[in-house]
């Protein structure tokens, strides 16, 4: 359930980071423009990408304080 | 996630802890979305009632949040079947 939580609590800051950073708060469509669908791909493409390098470079302070 | 391997008792109480969390989520899902939409759509106070296009941008960002949490929703399922399949 620990696991579930950490997983959702992702997804939440993933939904809320892209769509600060892609969806323009004017709202003149209900729809997602070609724009925005690029921009949200790209988007968790990189999230992902800084999940992981911020973890291996904690993996080293962690491995550099040994 | 593959609650296959548990025994039925387990499976259960798995099940009743993701319906409570699911709940959670869609209460905590609208309440988050009526503070996104109204702070970005509602800045009309000569009436009480909503103006027509107040109406309509809330309409839209409703209608555009959900579609794009379903959009990233689609992606975060692929990027997370890439790390547990190993690339």
């Amino acid at each position: 359930a620990g696991q579930l939580d950490m997983i959702t609590d992702t997804f939440n800051k993933l939904v809320n980071s892209c769509h600060a950073k892609c969806i323009s708060t004017r709202y003149l469509e209900a729809d997602l423009n070609k724009g925005e669908s690029v921009c949200i791909d790209r988007c968790v493409a990189k999230f992902f990408a800084v999940n992981t390098k911020v973890g291996e470079q904690m993996q080293q302070i962690g491995s550099q304080r040994q | 996630m593959d609650f296959s391997q548990l025994t039925a008792n387990d499976q259960q109480a798995m099940e009743a802890i993701v319906a409570r969390k699911q709940m959670k989520d869609f209460s905590r899902l609208f309440t988050s979305l009526v503070d996104r939409c109204f702070t970005s759509c509602v800045d009309d106070f000569t009436s009480r009632s909503l103006t027509s296009r107040e109406d309509e941008c809330v309409s839209k960002c409703t209608q555009k949040f959900l579609k794009h949490s379903e959009r990233v929703g689609a992606r975060f399922q692929e990027e997370n079947q890439k790390i547990a399949g190993g690339n």
